[in-house]
């Protein structure tokens, strides 16, 4: 108004015609911002999504996440004992070559099951960023690059890693015997005697670590076999407490919820307008939706988007030979599949073409504000850089990225942002889950 | 004059900003409406043949498709079951099928390597290891070989997020 009232002084003798012409050209000029956020109130104000819109958002709703199914690879995947064991163990850092790493030194509960830092750093420095065990269960692979069909692998192939826990299946069924004696025999059924280091020598493994290597190759191939045993036992065990881990609602799926049931006043209370613009850029313009898909925003899939310091060969595609390799998956023996039936994801994985190229798997967007920095890599320390990064993809060093350039506005980055951090999920879990027990 | 320039003047303003506005937002509105097409159905041909049954490309065989995940939802690993019969109605007993899978829009196919995995009878054909893994149209091609003849046939789909 008291624009308003300059501008008259100005156009003061002048005709009143023209002087409303002349301001209503200024109005225009002036206007877009305001007319932005109106627009923006009035969709909030009346949630008009059209009918194909709201499927799309309706299927992101985490009401729509089944109850987790008993993972057939591992049959003591329900079992209450076995979780047990594997939470103790999951939070005992004497599980490692020194003593002082254990899986929530990565994984650490109050940052949503990852450590804030741009590379995991284990025994020794990473070269890649912690992924978040939340959901992990659902997905049908593990780690970025999916090279473990099974969490129980996940956790054998993370307990021999030289940057990560660095120990081997000879200590791991000491310190078993040692500190959870009774706990595991309670499980899988008696220890065999492990005193003689002639037969189990206090080091040994198919790992790095020289010692460990050369006392693992002399061992008689009954032992090695025991002590994998006992090493797959313990993995089945973390894996029956990991898969516990899954998020609950979010203000977003508050949302939901009373967009279905036709609460307007409760819609509004969930989420702000600049949250339900970021919904629509997400399942809209900004084609998030496209592999970021279901109740817990991921197809758990493999996709080149050209991520920063990845080349072709990295990624999906140097899983799949080890897959093939690998004793400890779903087809292996140590697996307690009931037949190929159950197998179906590695039987008729893609081995080949441009898909799996430098492609990476699919994370979940729950809980986002407690998981930077993101990418395998770390490479993006904040959801803004990151937004950026879909916003402006770069070109791939070759071969075929799946992002496509969005052209976002500045302010439609931020509503995108807003939204992302709405999808804050709580830990659906017995708050004993969350911390090491007694 | 000039107060009854702004008597007049404001009132009439304040109508023609008031009136700007509505105009605008629910232009603004309209707009976002219409010209942000739905993501998943957007640029899908609208005449896209999508029936699970049909005569291949020339006319050599019946090919009839099902799955047995009803409705097909993505994200789930799956069986299906083709059928092949020759124009009269006959069972095609002996082809040797292949598939390759597509979504024209992105250029890419499925996560998976689907995979024929044995014969029931009847022309019907296991086909093991479908899955879709986002939403929007794929495009299936068959080809179905005897030891006589070969031909193709595509099928259309389109998935809900």
């Amino acid at each position: 108004v008291f624009d308003l009232l300059v501008v008259m002084k100005i156009i003061k003798g002048l005709d009143i015609v023209f002087g409303t012409a002349l301001i209503l050209l200024l109005l225009s000029v002036l206007l877009p911002r305001p007319m932005q956020w109106a627009s923006t109130w009035l969709l909030w104000q009346r949630a008009s999504w059209r009918p194909a819109e709201e499927l799309d958002l309706l299927s992101l709703s985490i009401e729509r996440l089944p109850p987790l199914p008993p993972d057939p690879t591992n049959a003591y995947s329900t079992d209450a004992r076995a979780a047990e064991l594997g939470q103790r163990i999951f939070f005992d850092p004497r599980f490692s070559i020194n003593g002082a790493v254990s899986c929530s030194s990565c994984h650490q509960p109050e940052r949503m099951f990852t450590d804030g830092r741009q590379l995991a750093f284990g025994v020794r420095l990473h070269t890649l960023n912690t992924p978040t065990l939340l959901g992990s269960a659902y997905s049908p692979w593990q780690f970025h690059d999916g090279r473990a069909d099974s969490q129980w692998a996940q956790v054998m192939m993370t307990m021999e890693n030289e940057l990560e826990h660095d120990g081997n299946r000879g200590l791991y069924a000491h310190l078993l015997a040692e500190f959870y004696g009774a706990e595991y025999e309670a499980v899988f059924g008696p220890l065999p005697d492990l005193s003689d280091p002639r037969h189990f020598p206090p080091h040994a493994g198919p790992v790095s670590d020289r010692r460990a290597r050369q006392a693992w190759e002399t061992m008689r191939p009954a032992d090695q076999r025991t002590l994998t045993q006992i090493y797959v036992n313990l993995a089945k065990a973390v894996a029956a407490y990991q898969r516990q881990i899954i998020p609950g609602p979010s203000r977003f799926d508050l949302y939901l919820q009373a967009l279905q049931e036709g609460e307007p006043a409760a819609r509004r209370a969930a989420l702000t307008p600049d949250e339900v613009a970021g919904a629509r850029i997400f399942i809209g313009q900004g084609e998030c939706i496209l592999c970021h898909n279901g109740p817990l925003l991921t197809n758990f899939s493999f996709h080149n988007i050209a991520s920063p310091g990845i080349t072709l060969q990295q990624g999906r595609i140097s899983a799949i030979e080890k897959l093939q390799r690998s004793e400890f998956t779903c087809l292996g023996p140590y697996s307690d599949a009931a037949g190929p039936a159950d197998c179906a994801e590695l039987r008729f994985m893609r081995t080949s073409g441009h898909e799996i190229e430098g492609a990476l798997r699919t994370p979940t967007l729950r809980n986002l504000a407690h998981t930077a920095p993101y990418f395998h890599n770390g490479e993006f320390e904040s959801l803004a850089q990151m937004l950026e990064f879909y916003n402006d993809p770069p070109p791939p060093p070759t071969g075929h990225s799946e992002l496509r350039l969005l052209n976002l506005t500045p302010r439609q980055l931020q509503q995108l942002e807003a939204f992302l951090l709405a999808l804050d999920s709580p830990l659906q879990v017995d708050p004993r889950l969350v911390q090491p027990l007694d | 004059l000039n107060k009854i320039a702004i008597v007049f003047i404001l009132p009439l303003c304040l109508t023609a900003l008031a009136g700007c506005a509505r105009a605008s937002t629910s232009q603004a509105d309209n707009q976002q409406m219409a010209a942000e097409p739905h993501i998943i159905q957007s640029n899908i041909p609208g005449d896209l043949d999508t029936s699970l049954s049909k005569a291949s490309e020339n006319g050599l065989f019946i090919v009839t498709v099902s799955s047995q995940l009803d409705p097909v939802l993505i994200n789930e690993i799956h069986t299906w079951l083709v059928t092949v019969a020759t124009p009269q109605g006959e069972p095609v007993e002996e082809a040797n099928l292949t598939l390759e899978h597509l979504m024209p829009q992105h250029g890419h196919g499925m996560p998976t390597e689907p995979g024929f995995t044995g014969y029931l009878g009847d022309g019907q054909y296991q086909l093991e290891g479908m899955k879709f893994n986002m939403p929007g149209w794929w495009m299936l091609d068959f080809t179905i070989q005897t030891p006589t003849q070969v031909d193709t046939v595509t099928f259309n789909l389109v998935l809900d997020s």
